[in-house]
């Protein structure tokens, strides 16, 4: 063809092909077929093991529990809300708390009325906590044919969520990190492609090999970005890195709700119709912003970490956020916030502490 | 470009079919879906998402008769175009269909990758004026070698239009040359 050079570069396998026919075909395989399976098995057998069964459904361990959904009856089709694992399980330690944690949330659904709180239980459905009106678990979640869903589980499963973000979202701040992997031209710049793999590594070097680090749709693993986001694994297994070109996927799959121009915390509390995550990341963080929700109970919350999880929560709710940092190497402390809630942005300000770095050497001794 | 046979309509309507069917053609489908983002992380989740989609279309096709590298083309061509949509409906199978990550790459391979990509944008810089339809048969034409005939069996249009394509394609490509230059 004449014109300019089209030829594209030479063709690469697909990575781990076998891995991934396997994955396929197992995925294309109908259900039906290993519930035939476990027809075959004699009732009498199940009758022996239920008791078993029972007591084991609460110990197992639970993965990839992504959302909350609080229901407003235990039957399907009942109303609900759904509330993300990750952000909920910050401030309370079983499902139910999640759903109770949200006052409004909590009298929409009928949980809370003249001033009591009905019973609740949770039920561990697919990739998911259903929360349920009930006192038996076992008798609630059966007739949503799911099995119940103790608090243990559900904490060991959001503390994986909270750990696998953290050790991402540690990378970035490091300035040693920043420097290391940036180009010549700019130290503040971090390639999202290396980071990407250097977090997949240390998920891995932590027994958390089942979260996946991936880059934000739009971003590109060359991109030098000096803004990253790490978001929230929204579907309970991703951790996205978000450059400055990438699209927040967290964002439109969390956020459904605009605000209206002069809502703030107490107008949404108070007047507001709490409808999901985003107006709470915004009660969180903005005018309800309280250090105590953001400090992770009994573990504490990193100083590098708040700003990041700032900005995860307002991308949640919809806002923009823009955070300056100053030119240099540094490390960076959260110095100002300027809040324009009729544009929705949020502008936050970074003062670069400096690092001392050690003495010239003293030399050899001859 | 020869076209490997089908497995037996028999196969084809199977997991295990559909699993021969990725061993045959996911690598051109994975290069095809590189040569379009210019992402290959996001063409690995995209080539996942083909064979799902296939698979929901395979009441569309009968491949006793007819040859599957087209039509996965096809399938592949129709769901770039709409990519959030796809990755979205396919998003937890492909998330249970990824491979567990293997060692760290900070190796060669990996600035390989990156050089591929960078190249690869340059190129979808310069065909960005073409029509959608354009650059589907400039892809699966001039990239892929697929015949007239199979890129028509693709995109579903006649081998005239597929002619026609190509040509105002070329004839555009040098006008911007010579604008250039």
């Amino acid at each position: 063809m004449s014109g300019p050079d089209l030829t594209p570069p030479p063709d690469r396998d697909l990575p781990a092909t076998e891995q991934r026919r396997a994955a396929l075909v197992r995925e294309l395989r109908p259900p039906r077929l290993r519930r035939r399976h476990v027809l075959l098995i004699p009732a009498g057998l199940l009758v022996t093991a239920g008791a078993a069964w029972a007591a084991g459904v609460f110990s197992t361990p639970v993965k990839d529990i992504s959302t909350v959904v609080c229901q407003a009856e235990a039957k399907r089709g009942a109303r609900s809300i759904t509330l993300p694992t990750f952000l909920s399980g910050q401030v309370a330690d079983s499902a139910t708390e999640v759903c109770v944690a949200v006052p409004r949330v909590a009298k929409a659904l009928g949980y809370v009325s003249a001033g009591r709180t009905r019973a609740l239980v949770s039920c561990r459905g697919e990739r998911q906590a259903v929360v349920v009106p009930g006192d038996d678990a076992s008798e609630a979640c059966q007739r949503l044919g799911l099995d119940p869903l103790s608090a243990q589980q559900f904490q060991t499963e959001v503390r994986r969520q909270i750990d696998a973000y953290r050790l991402v979202a540690a990378l970035y701040p490091d300035p040693d990190d920043v420097a290391e992997q940036g180009p010549s031209e700019g130290p503040n710049c971090v390639l999202a492609g290396a980071l990407r793999q250097r977090g997949q590594a240390v998920l891995r070097e932590r027994g958390l090999e089942d979260f996946r680090v991936r880059l934000g749709e739009g971003g590109e693993a060359s991109d030098c970005t000096s803004e990253v986001t790490v978001a929230v694994p929204t579907d309970g297994r991703t951790i996205q890195i978000l450059t400055d070109a990438s699209e927040d996927s967290s964002a439109r799959d969390g956020a459904r709700h605009t605000l209206s121009s002069e809502a703030g915390c107490r107008r949404l509390s108070r007047d507001g119709r709490l409808r999901n995550v985003g107006d709470m990341a915004v009660l969180i963080a903005l005018e309800c912003i309280d250090a105590d929700l953001l400090i992770d109970r009994g573990r504490g919350l990193r100083p590098a970490e708040t700003p990041q999880m700032l900005r995860v929560r307002l991308r949640l709710a919809g806002w923009r956020t823009t955070v300056n940092v100053p030119a240099g190497r540094g490390v960076a402390q959260f110095s100002s916030t300027s809040v324009d809630r009729r544009r929705k942005t949020i502008e936050v300000g970074f003062a670069l502490r400096r690092i001392v770095a050690p003495g010239p050497r003293p030399p050899a001794a001859e | 470009m020869t076209l490997s046979h089908p497995p037996s309509r028999a196969d084809r309507t199977t997991p295990e079919g559909f699993g021969e069917l990725f061993d045959a053609h996911s690598r051109e489908i994975y290069n095809f879906c590189f040569r379009r983002t210019a992402d290959w992380s996001r063409a690995e989740d995209l080539t996942s998402a083909v064979f799902l989609e296939a698979w929901r279309r395979r009441a569309e096709v009968d491949l006793t008769t007819e040859p599957a590298l087209p039509w996965l083309y096809g399938v592949a061509a129709n769901l770039l175009r709409n990519q959030r949509r796809a990755l979205r409906r396919h998003r937890a199978a492909i998330e249970r269909m990824a491979p567990a990550p293997s060692t760290p790459d900070f190796s060669d391979a990996l600035a390989a990758r990156i050089d591929d990509e960078r190249r690869m944008r340059d190129l979808l810089a310069h065909i960005k004026h073409l029509s959608q339809g354009e650059q589907d048969v400039l892809a699966l034409c001039a990239w892929q070698n697929l015949s007239y005939e199979d890129a028509a069996r693709a995109l579903g249009v006649p081998v005239g239009t597929i002619r026609s394509r190509l040509s105002r394609a070329r004839t555009h490509l040098a006008a911007t040359e010579g604008a250039t230059s």
